[in-house]
């Protein structure tokens, strides 16, 4: 069953809000006892898509795809909340969701290095480009050390995971097309994303969508190709004699099915003491913060992710790993200075310990 | 909204919103549509044919027993319906809100307050739902040791209101051998304690007055439950009995001789033919049983001889632990899609229980009457027997008719002539209307036949404790608002 674990519910502890309470919401339009209104415009986009929901689910029901399309259907009727219609707003006009101008993506990672005859294209996402640029940093640190010839798009703009997510469909197609078009002109090999939903859509929605993907090109995520270079003996890591947990973000994990590279990565440092939350892979919670939930009910988002951090200290851990901006800002916003957990991105903790 | 005019709607709005605060109260319609349905077929089928559902005006999440005090009382001024709503796992639609006025969510009282592992006992905020509480149990080596179907859902408040068997409460007991004190908010806004044990000769039990008062006679605030020591193991076996007396008589002797398996579940042969093999994909003719033992292994090892010894002189074909442990492994399954019974079918659970002595004539009385006189609707009956007690069993007594009608008035009416009639079949037979699922809105009108003349005493009872008859008003055949 979902509603032990809703990641919203169990932060509202309303009925309208759990999985059941919205398909009962939906099913109540279909059987006209009901329309799409504000309020139940709010209701559907108050989830985080993460997707627990699914696998607690005994009859095996997916409510994020109704949702989605919902969505859709409030988008076409213009009643969906402000703080939707701005991050749209956001993305058509700017490239990213954050409103951040469109020619400032890359200041605080800047000088990027733009470069035809590179075999990867490092996409660094909205997430890392506005919100958490060490990221990207760090990223950039492990390519140069393990001599990657690699290249970033001058005009990256976003991947249209949010545009999806958030209703506009057709916004999000022909933001991917163009993106696509970018990947085709860069001569790229391998497109390595640090953001799970950068991957995810790109990889998996693309296609949906019917934007052809280019041919020779594979898309990774920064954990992957990381596993990847470690295993290649083209970066060496120092010894961590630290205990680390680690948070799997949703759409990596249950979107991606990507749970044993990052703690491949992990392991491979010496010393490092991997220890799980009691619900991790598959059954991990939500930080909050994915599918948009923190710039649509920041307060929601606050108090999801509040409750994962606790979780994340309760196993004694010295550093909180993940592999998602989302999460890290999500935990970021949590942490005091009181609290000795560390969190960072799992490309952090590698940038920083290269030898 | 039985409120006269929008201007007392909005002034009571602001009257609770006050005690609340905003954010905790709503009157949205989105919000009144899921507070409108719980899991009970009568809430389903109304939605499923376009029906309006009777609707709350208010609903309310309060933080504490004072807020709820607070609201109670204001509800008491304008003789507003107040309807405690927990998971809204139950299937008698008990949380129904029959004749509007305030929901009160518990959800947010969720709190564990207690653990006392020198005594084993628990305590809680009601509204923990189970499985919260029972995981946060589990990692101290405790248990609850209440498994209901519901427990991903139904909250610790709603264990004790509903007074709820769990899977393996042949062992345990049910919530009410459980429970060991509550904290409960009067219908006149009162916060008041039971003693702090159950077991004393200080008078009559308060506590058990409250116990499967369904919101009735107030709401369940805290609640303190004794715990058990999670057990070394626990073991299963399957057997196959020729049909289903063998199978009664089996368990009978296994409860009689007081070996003490955590479980028994037999299912009729009509059940083992169809929801056994579906679910656990056992192809077999007769009766199946799973039987389970738990707590130390060298206890078990003893016992477990006993019942094989029991088993095979009446019969029955051992097929072994693996098919045992399925069905620990999937027991809920057979409640959830795809297994569970589901719309457009007409269904209903008519679960009793009785002495052994009575049990066999009940049964097949009760079979006669649902395949014979709705036999033309195709109407099937099957049972379980999944709660044994050392004088008896429960019947999870299930009806079924694949291809009803579709008008809602129609179908609804059917529905009842047959909880009707098999009902009154019980306790014709000495049975009483259920074991664990509760009245509701659903069996309310048998209750003055089930008690006879005791009945107006229980009534007297509801009137002292709650003299506006604001609780939960149409459940437990308690009658409307007044």
């Amino acid at each position: 069953m979902c509603r032990h674990v809703c990641t919203v519910s169990e932060s509202m502890h309303r009925e309208t809000v759990t999985p059941k309470g919205k398909g009962l919401t939906l099913f109540s339009i279909l059987k006209g006892l009901q329309t799409f209104d504000r309020d139940v415009a709010e209701v559907m986009y108050q989830c985080a898509l993460c997707q627990v929901c699914h696998e607690w689910c005994v009859g095996n029901w997916d409510i994020t795809d109704p949702i989605v399309e919902a969505r859709r259907k409030i988008v076409s009727l213009g009643i969906e909340p402000p703080q939707v219609r701005q991050i749209q707003k956001n993305i058509i006009g700017e490239g990213n969701p954050y409103g951040g101008k469109r020619d400032e993506r890359f200041a605080s990672i800047s000088p990027i290095s733009v470069n035809k005859e590179a075999s990867v294209l490092y996409f660094a996402g909205c997430g890392a480009a506005y919100r958490r640029p060490e990221i990207a940093r760090a990223t950039l640190v492990v390519l140069k050390a393990s001599g990657i010839k690699y290249s970033l798009l001058s005009d990256e703009e976003c991947c249209g995971a949010y545009l999806d997510i958030m209703g506009y469909r057709e916004d999000a197609q022909a933001l991917g097309q163009k993106n696509v078009e970018r990947f085709k002109d860069s001569g790229c090999k391998t497109l390595v994303m640090g953001c799970p939903h950068c991957l995810y859509t790109i990889k998996e929605r693309y296609p949906q969508w019917g934007v052809k993907l280019p041919k020779g090109i594979r898309f990774v995520h920064t954990t992957t190709y990381l596993r990847e270079l470690i295993m290649q003996n083209r970066i060496k890591l120092k010894p961590i004699n630290k205990t680390t947990t680690y948070q799997d973000p949703c759409r990596l994990g249950r979107y991606c099915g990507i749970y044993n590279d990052p703690r491949e990565v992990l392991i491979s440092f010496d010393g490092l003491n991997l220890v799980e939350m009691k619900w991790n892979r598959e059954k991990a919670n939500c930080c909050g913060y994915g599918s948009g939930l923190a710039l649509t009910f920041p307060k929601l988002a606050d108090d999801i992710a509040k409750d994962r951090f606790s979780q994340a200290k309760k196993t004694g851990a010295e550093i909180l790993v993940t592999s998602c901006q989302s999460c890290k800002s999500a935990f970021l916003n949590q942490s005091s200075d009181k609290d000795t957990l560390n969190v960072m991105d799992i490309v952090e903790l590698v940038a920083e310990n290269i030898i | 909204m039985n409120i006269p005019n929008k201007l007392i709607y909005d002034l009571i709005y602001t009257e609770l919103a006050d005690i609340v605060g905003p954010e905790y109260i709503t009157r949205r319609r989105v919000d009144k549509l899921a507070y409108a349905v719980d899991y009970s077929w009568v809430s389903q089928m109304w939605i499923d044919r376009g029906q309006e559902p009777p609707t709350a005006d208010f609903i309310l999440f309060p933080r504490n027993a004072q807020e709820i005090s607070e609201i109670i009382r204001v509800a008491n001024t304008h003789r507003l319906p107040v309807v405690p709503w927990g998971g809204a796992s139950g299937s008698q639609g008990g949380v129904i809100p029959l004749y509007g006025g305030i929901i009160i969510d518990l959800k947010r009282l969720n709190r564990i307050i207690e653990i006392d592992e020198e005594s084993l006992t628990v305590t809680a905020e009601a509204g923990i739902i189970g499985q919260k509480l029972e995981w946060e149990l589990n990692e101290r080596g405790l248990t609850l040791a209440h498994y209901p179907a519901s427990e991903y859902a139904a909250t610790l408040g709603g264990y004790i209101a509903a007074r709820g068997s769990g899977t393996l409460s042949t062992k345990y007991g049910k919530a009410e051998d459980m429970v060991m004190w509550i904290k409960l908010v009067s219908p006149t806004g009162e916060i008041i304690e039971t003693l702090p044990v159950p077991n004393h000769a200080s008078g009559p039990g308060l506590l058990e007055l409250f116990v499967g008062s369904e919101g009735t006679l107030g709401i369940i605030v805290e609640v303190k439950m004794r715990v058990d020591p999670l057990p070394e193991e626990r073991r299963f076996q399957s057997f196959l009995f020729e049909d289903l007396n063998k199978g009664i008589e089996a368990g009978r002797r296994i409860m009689a001789q007081r070996l003490n398996p955590c479980v028994i579940r037999l299912y009729d042969e009509v059940d083992t033919k169809k929801y056994v093999k579906r679910v656990l994909n056992l192809d077999v003719t007769g009766s199946y049983m799973v039987i389970g033992v738990d707590g130390f292994r060298e206890l078990n090892d003893v016992i477990w001889k006993k019942i094989f010894e029991i088993c095979k002189d009446l019969g029955g074909q051992d097929l072994g632990s693996e098919a045992g442990q399925k069905w620990w492994d999937h027991r809920y399954d057979f409640y959830f899609p795809p297994f569970a019974k589901a719309l457009p079918k007409l269904f209903g659970t008519i679960e009793t229980v009785t002495t052994f002595k009575n049990i066999r004539p009940l049964y097949y009385a009760a079979k006669e009457i649902v395949e014979k006189k709705y036999g033309d609707y195709g109407a099937s009956f099957f049972a379980h027997f999944s709660h044994w007690y050392p004088w008896g069993v429960m019947v999870y007594a299930q009806f079924m008719i694949d291809d009803p009608p579709q008008d809602p008035e129609l179908v609804l009416n059917l529905h009842n002539r047959i909880w009707a009639d098999t009902a009154k079949c019980f306790i014709a037979n000495g049975g009483v209307l259920n074991e664990h699922h509760g009245i509701g809105l659903k069996l309310g009108w048998l209750m003055r036949k089930q008690y006879g003349p005791a009945w107006p005493k229980m009534v007297d009872i509801k009137n002292a404790f709650d003299p506006n008859g604001i609780m939960n008003p149409g459940k437990l055949g308690f009658g409307p608002p007044k």
